[in-house]
């Protein structure tokens, strides 16, 4: 009996200790539940070696080309919202509503360009900020810089009244850390501008050799900011910075021989001709069906050329040859643009962000009204390299600021640009009849509430700091 | 010479006694448990519910149990052979009943556990568990919009209590916590449990409340389902064989709404164009109508009915093969079987070859050892489903009825001169589709576990028991599609994409029971176990394109182009304490509290750990002296019950933690950007249970039930706070929401006759379910599914909707209620505003079964019934579009009910060529009742009496015939679509749900 008592007190204890035992075997241990994602890294993983600075900005770049940035809306509204260009009847829906000024305080476009462009900011702020040493973090940052700018230059524009109207009015919050709880308030129009000009001066100073046209360098840093100045009324500025780029960049004007092929070619340049910043579009990387080029030619084929444009060119104008004459999907007679000829290829058309023949538009408008010789120095050099049979420009005064203006319209027809130029300079839309064309506003007068996109809904309603700033008409 | 004497002596103190175990009907129980009281040895039943043991003389009694019936105690005398009855009845006392980490007397079970029989869910034609799960248990909602065999279904066990997490509840097969849920990347819809053949379940039991399921704390919030499959038995090896043919049909077609004839739409076309001024009459129409270069090219002797070019009868079969038998020592159980079921659209089937093998082995008096194997390999092919052009049935709805699929040398048309069939534009011939194309998902399965559970002490006040169970889950899904370069969404290039995706799953549970006998009429239990949770996951996906145009080839290895290549593991892991407790006092009085304790990676690295509570009690009224004069009451118990779990499931494994992905490539180099906020913060969502419960049986059981009150408050749930896009986020998952189900679940059963050869028994379940949102961030309204918003002082399944207010009897005119007093009309769409009306979850829900039996006839009906919710039919507005879809697509014959004259009441205004005025936009015109029955199941059966199949050496043979789905009534008579729409409640083109009727047999060797 007794044998059998203690048999049992002994299988007891063996038994007890051996559960006990198994409690603390098998993953106790606090790592057993620290999981990490195979396909990301923390912040600060990402960001800590030169390396992952690099891919950071490549990331930054790569949002630049997102459908609601330059991908599409960027491009597409700048000449829609203005004279260059017009929606058809038979259409995908899209940008109806820009096009025809009936956008609403929860218009989807501007939402989307305000997320996106902020996320850009975001991807930019994070390199800036990111604490690396190492011989090439001064030139990453040189990007990051430059890729921030470019973004506030943009939104600013959208979303607020331009610099030469009232540099103190209300412009976009600004925004240069990380933080996801902060609620800003919009900060004054002139002190974005600033932010960008020092972003600019900064990114100048370490900015790294020219290696193609996809990547910001020295000398395209350096005409964005001559845009800039330009936008900002700083007319001594804008011009140094513009003859700099011309003169001493070693970048040359695409000719008119080369104009056609220069268009036609989807890929990369490293030859320093024409483009000094571009957005690379590739056979992988690429926005597909959404390619801004699709809604011209090879894709939706919604949007098609004023003929008030087409007219503004001389018959040995090469820059006529991106429209050619031809029928909406509807069957009116039209222009359909063919400047962006890849919406159908593997390789796809980068978009062009700045290049010299704008510098040179710039520089001569910078000219005026101080020096009228320079300015139409600049004017016809660009001109006998678009129009060889045209002698120049001989105006003088308004008419050949008028001649400027007009030029830049030809010249950045399409590119996104001809919206904000009318802006800067005040003045009113008159937009053609176009056959086929939806019903839209063809005078759109300065000022007008609807020239300036919505603050967007979405922002309004987390960010109670802005909800009294919304733009006035929406 | 002494020890000898002793040897001798001792031998003498055994003897053998035997026994024949049967229910009261007297009916064999086979497989019951006879265990000698206060020691571990025993014996089990054989086939025959025979027993033989070896008895010390000092035993004074034998304790029989046997799971789901009652458990009988007897008295041992010198007699060697015994007689014992062990009762059915479903609510005994004694009756043993599966519960998280175990099993327990029904008597100390305090909360709401329901149990489902496997007899109630084999050999039925569904083709996963789930579905058979409908109507069965009170408070269970099982629903699928999808008749597509294989289809996912939607469970939701006392109503819906998240808002973007999971609303699933945790599945655990025979201890493993199991992966559920579709898994697949690019078929439209499959289901993880169609692995699991339903024959080979034991039991199901359905853990309800706080008491039942807290066990399983941060995971239990949505009930937890425990399934048990087949174990061996002693005795000799017994087969069973059933095989299973028949037919699936269209359970639903509502003839009065249906896709028009050729004819039908020439009217409706002429009254269109007329309407719209582009004709004059009849004839200018038809000018118009039937002109094929500049008019519609109407063929007005042409009419192809598509829905029956889309739709077929598809065969239905099962096969099963079982084998159990066994020792004292070892039992087995082996099963093998083969499903297979054609759907009721083209190109659209599913087949299951499943396999298990459970072994159990009493190594030792005190150490038993089992082993489960379950494997299963299934393959399925399903069309698209929703918008897609190549759904057949949007095709079979939206195709032009002049159109058809053949040329006229019966050939498949397609790129035809006429442009019915345009290479890429229009919506595709659905037999080209289906003969062309392809899409395929496979997935294969392995479950299985090994238990050792270990006796440590048992005496007469003691027993302690060591548990250790590790299981494991192997699941792996391949999908293959292609579509060709010649026509439909492969042209012009053709493209091919697979997917490769495998999840393995552990558990390791370690777990020991302990019961003592304080007094002889207290004892109490006690468990205490720890418990390691692992998931992997792993896919693989790669994509070309450019294929040739022999359509035979169809892999990748055949494309030109790669376009895709992917792959991507992750993982996650629990661990977990738990504890449960009980103390039961004179059968009458039990308390019992459970804890757990639960930590995940799941959750940020602040709210990782989290414990999880109930306490419950119940009190035997019946059992009570003053109930003693109460006759007719035979059993009464009142429980009730108080706990918190949680929702661990559906917020991805690592949502909680900050993170930059690569991916944003940039000229061919490796980019990186922010892809999410993260919140260290985020945890389980919490729900906090109070259930009161009453079983009760009068008559003798001749009437018995449940009823269940029970309110669920579920908080912390998890929404995406908006934050300041100028952040570069536009929102952060929060723990903030919160909502409340409350309601009665009533399962009832009676024997309404009961003659000597004729029975007729009446089992009803009942839930009745409401639902409110309390709380959302900052107040404000989300909206996660379409058409449906969640707002608070709502149902957080309402429909948010313009209030169609019919038709303007004047004018034809559209009109739409201008808020929701609906005290003024508008035709304008814009100016009627959307409003919170109706919702997606049924208000009642249940079913009603008959079983009647004659010798050895039965029949059994079964009617499920839903109430109180609506259904909306999304895509309807293309097919009803008052005008302006005509020449595009096909209608429905309710166009043909226009307004027409002034004076006209109806619901369909004006048809008018181009639209009228926005009519055909989403508001209620398109919004139906929900409410419906459903003869789900009959079944007529017939079992041959004993001795006439014993001379063909069979044990048992039963010839049955069933239908399934058979008919339905009380639905809203404008449904175009079955009333049974998922949990979403929204019809979308899905493969219609089959109704099957079959024939079987079963037979016992």
């Amino acid at each position: 009996m007794l044998k059998k008592n203690s048999m049992q007190k002994i299988n007891k204890l063996y038994f007890i200790t051996l559960f006990a035992g198994s409690l603390l075997i098998g993953g106790c241990k606090k790592s057993y539940l620290e999981k990490t994602p195979f396909d990301s890294l923390t912040p600060s993983q990402a960001l800590s070696s030169e390396s992952g600075l690099t891919s950071a900005v490549n990331g930054a770049y790569a949002d630049l080309r997102s459908v609601s940035l330059y991908g599409r809306d960027f491009v597409i509204i700048g000449d829609l919202m203005a004279d260059n260009t017009y929606v058809e009847k038979k259409n995908s829906g899209r940008y109806l509503i820009q096009y025809n000024y009936t956008m609403s305080s929860s218009d989807g476009v501007a939402a989307e360009m305000w997320i996106q462009g902020y996320n850009g900011i975001l991807r930019v702020n994070q390199v800036i900020d990111a604490n690396v040493t190492g011989s090439k973090v001064a030139n990453i940052k040189a990007e990051a810089y430059a890729i921030r700018a470019l973004l506030y230059f943009k939104l600013v524009n959208i979303f607020a009244k331009p610099y030469s109207d009232d540099p103190s009015a209300l412009g976009v919050p600004l925004v240069v850390h990380y933080d996801p709880y902060f609620l800003p308030t919009r900060a004054k129009v002139s002190d974005i501008y600033q932010q960008i000009v020092n972003d600019l001066k900064a990114a100048f100073q370490n900015a790294p050799d020219y290696v193609n046209s996809t990547r910001f360098s020295k000398y395209s840093i350096e005409a964005l900011l001559a845009k800039v100045y330009l936008y900002m009324g700083d007319k001594a500025n804008a011009k140094a910075a513009a003859e700099d780029v011309i003169n001493v960049s070693g970048f040359t004007l695409v000719s008119a021989t080369g104009y056609d092929d220069y268009w036609a070619d989807p890929g990369n340049r490293d030859d320093q001709v024409e483009t000094l910043f571009e957005i690379d579009a590739d056979v992988i990387n690429n926005n597909a069906f959404d390619d801004y080029a699709g809604m011209y030619l090879n894709g939706y084929n919604d949007i098609y050329a004023s003929q008030q444009l087409y007219n503004l060119y001389s018959a040995t104008d090469v820059r006529k040859s991106v429209m050619q004459p031809g029928t909406t999907k509807s069957g009116s007679a039209a222009f359909v643009v063919t400047k962006f000829p890849n919406a159908g290829s593997s390789d796809r058309d980068n978009i062009k962000v700045i290049r010299l023949s704008e510098v040179y538009l710039i520089a001569a408008e910078a000219s005026l009204p101080s020096d009228e010789t320079k300015a139409k120095l600049y004017l016809n050099a660009l001109v006998s390299q678009r129009d060889p049979a045209f002698a120049g420009y001989t105006s003088t005064g308004a008419t050949l600021m008028n001649d400027i203006i007009t030029e830049r319209r030809k010249e950045l027809a399409f590119e996104g640009d001809r919206f904000y130029d009318l802006n800067r300079l005040k003045m009113q839309i008159v937009r053609a009849s176009n056959p086929g064309a939806i019903p839209a506003p063809l005078t759109i007068a300065y000022p007008f509430d609807k020239r300036l996109a919505p603050i967007p809904l979405t922002e309004i309603q987390a960010n109670p700091n802005i909800a009294g700033q919304q733009n006035p008409g929406y | 010479m002494a020890t000898i004497l002793a040897i001798g002596q001792l031998q003498a103190q055994q003897r053998v006694i035997s026994g024949k175990v049967t229910d009261e009907k007297g009916d064999v129980v086979p497989n019951a448990s006879v265990i000698i009281k206060g020691t571990t040895v025993g014996t089990t039943t054989s086939a025959d519910g025979i027993f033989t043991l070896s008895v010390p003389s000092n035993a004074r009694a034998l304790v029989v149990t046997s799971v789901g019936m009652g458990t009988s105690e007897i008295a041992l005398t010198s007699a060697t052979s015994y007689s014992v009855v062990l009762s059915t009845a479903t609510k005994s006392l004694d009756e043993v009943v599966v519960v998280g980490y175990g099993t327990a007397k029904r008597t100390n079970v305090t909360g709401a556990v329901a149990t489902v029989k496997g007899a109630a869910i084999e050999n039925k034609p569904f083709t996963s568990v789930d579905k058979a799960l409908q109507g069965a248990v009170p408070g269970l909602q099982s629903t699928s919009g999808s008749g597509a065999p294989g289809a996912f279904t939607d469970i939701r066990i006392r109503g819906q209590g998240s808002i973007n997490a999971s609303n699933q509840p945790l599945w655990v097969i025979d201890g493993i916590i199991a992966q559920t849920g579709d898994l697949t990347s690019n078929t439209t819809t499959a289901n993880v449990l169609s692995t699991l053949n339903p024959d080979d379940i034991e039991s199901i039991s359905v853990l309800k409340d706080a008491s039942a399921a807290s066990i399983y704390g941060s995971r239990a919030a949505n009930g937890v389902i425990l399934v048990t499959t087949k174990k061996g038995r002693v005795g000799k090896t017994v087969f069973n064989f059933s095989v299973e043919a028949g037919q699936n049909s269209i359970a639903y077609k509502n003839d009065k709404n249906r896709a028009m004839t050729t004819r039908e739409y020439q009217t409706v076309l002429q009254q269109a164009l007329i309407n719209a001024g582009y004709a004059t009459d009849t004839a200018d129409a038809n000018t118009i109508i039937t002109d094929p270069v500049n008019g519609f090219g109407l063929k007005p002797d042409v009419n192809t009915n598509w829905f029956d070019q889309v739709t077929q009868n598809g065969s239905q079969q099962q096969y099963n093969l079982s084998m159990t038998g066994g020792t004292d020592k070892t039992q087995f159980y082996i099963s093998g079987g083969y499903f297979r079921q054609v759907g009721t659209t083209i190109a659209t089937d599913f087949d299951r070859y499943n396999g298990e093998i459970s072994l159990t082995h009493k190594a030792t008096d005190r150490l038993t050892i089992s082993a489960i194997l379950n494997g299963a390999a299934t393959n399925q092919h399903t069309p698209a489903n929703g918008g897609a052009f190549a759904n057949p049935v949007l095709e079979s709805y939206f195709l032009l009825p002049w159109y058809s699929p053949y040329n006229a040398d019966g050939s498949l048309k397609y790129d035809d001169p006429e442009f019915q069939f345009p290479v890429n534009g229009g919506i595709y011939n659905p037999l080209i589709q289906a003969q062309w194309n392809k899409s395929t998902a496979k997935q294969a399965q392995l479950r299985g576990n090994v238990t050792g559970e270990y006796r440590i002490w048992v005496n007469s006040v003691n027993n302690l028991k060591f548990t250790t169970r590790f299981a494991g889950e192997y699941i792996n899904i391949l999908e293959d599609q292609y579509r060709n370069p010649l026509y439909g969404d492969g042209y012009p290039k053709g493209d091919a994409f697979s997917s490769y995706r495998k999840v393995t799953n552990y558990t390791w549970s370690n777990f020991a029971d302990y019961r003592r006998d304080i007094k002889s009429d207290l004892y109490f239990d006690f468990k205490l176990g720890y418990e390691a949770h692992l998931t992997k996951d792993y896919i693989l996906q790669a994509g070309g394109e450019q294929f040739p145009q022999d359509l035979q080839l169809q892999y990748l290895a055949s494309a030109a182009t790669p376009t895709t290549a992917f792959t991507l593991p992750s993982e996650a892991t629990t661990n977990s304490i738990f504890s449960t407790g009980d103390i039961n006092f004179k059968n009458r009085y039990v308390l019992s509290g459970s804890y757990r304790r639960d930590g995940s990676s799941v959750f940020g690295s602040n709210h990782r750990w989290g414990n999880f509570y109930s306490v419950g009690g119940s009190w035997n009224i019946s059992e009570e002296a003053f109930m003693e004069n109460i006759a007719f009451v035979n059993f009464l118990k009142l429980r009730a019950s108080y706990g918190t779990n949680g929702n661990a499931n559906g917020f991805g494994f690592y949502s909680s933690l900050p993170t930059y992905a690569y991916g944003a490539n940039y000229t061919g180099l490796p980019g990186s950007a922010p892809t999410n906020v993260g919140n260290e913060n985020l945890t389980w969502e919490k729900n906090a249970i109070s259930n009161i419960g009453l079983d009760f049986g009068f008559l003798k059981d001749r009437i018995n039930g449940t009823v269940e009150f029970y309110d669920r408050k579920t908080s912390d749930l998890i929404l995406a706070v908006p934050l300041s896009p100028t952040s570069g986020f536009t929102s952060q998952n929060q723990n903030v929401g919160a909502m409340t189900n409350k309601g009665i679940e009533v399962s009832v059963n009676g024997t309404p006759l009961k003659m000597k050869d004729f029975t007729w028994i009446i089992s009803v379940n009942f839930t009745h379910n409401t639902n409110k949102v309390t709380e959302l961030y900052n107040g404000r309204p989300v909206a996660p599914v379409s058409f449906q918003q969640v707002a608070v002082g709502h149902d957080a399944q309402s429909f948010y909707l313009r209030q169609y207010a019919g038709v303007d009897q004047a004018n034809g005119d559209p009109l739409w209620y201008t808020d929701s007093s609906r005290s003024k009309t508008t035709n304008v769409y814009s100016s009627a505003k959307l409003v919170l009306h109706g919702q997606a979850d049924p208000k009642y829900y249940g079913s009603v079964t008959n079983t009647f039996s004659y010798k050895g006839f039965s029949l059994a009906v079964q009617f499920y019934y839903n109430f109180g919710n609506n259904i909306y039919d999304i895509w309807d507005r293309y097919l009803n579009s008052d005008g302006l879809y005509y020449g595009a697509f096909n209608q429905m014959s309710d166009q043909l009910h226009s307004w027409k004259n002034p004076g006209d009441v109806t619901n369909v205004p004006k048809i008018i060529y181009g639209g009228n005025k926005s009519s055909y936009n989403h508001s209620t015109r398109y919004l139906y009742d929900g409410d419906y029955i459903r003869l789900r199941d009959a079944q007529l059966s017939y079992t041959l009496p004993k001795t006439l199949v014993a001379k063909i050496h069979l044990s048992n043979l039963m010839v049955y015939a069933r239908g399934t789905n058979l008919a339905t009534f009380g639905q809203d008579k404008r449904l175009p679509f079955d009333p049974e729409a998922g949990a979403v409640s929204q019809t979308n083109f899905d493969v219609f749900i089959p109704r099957t009727i079959t024939g079987g047999i079963k037979l016992t060797f």
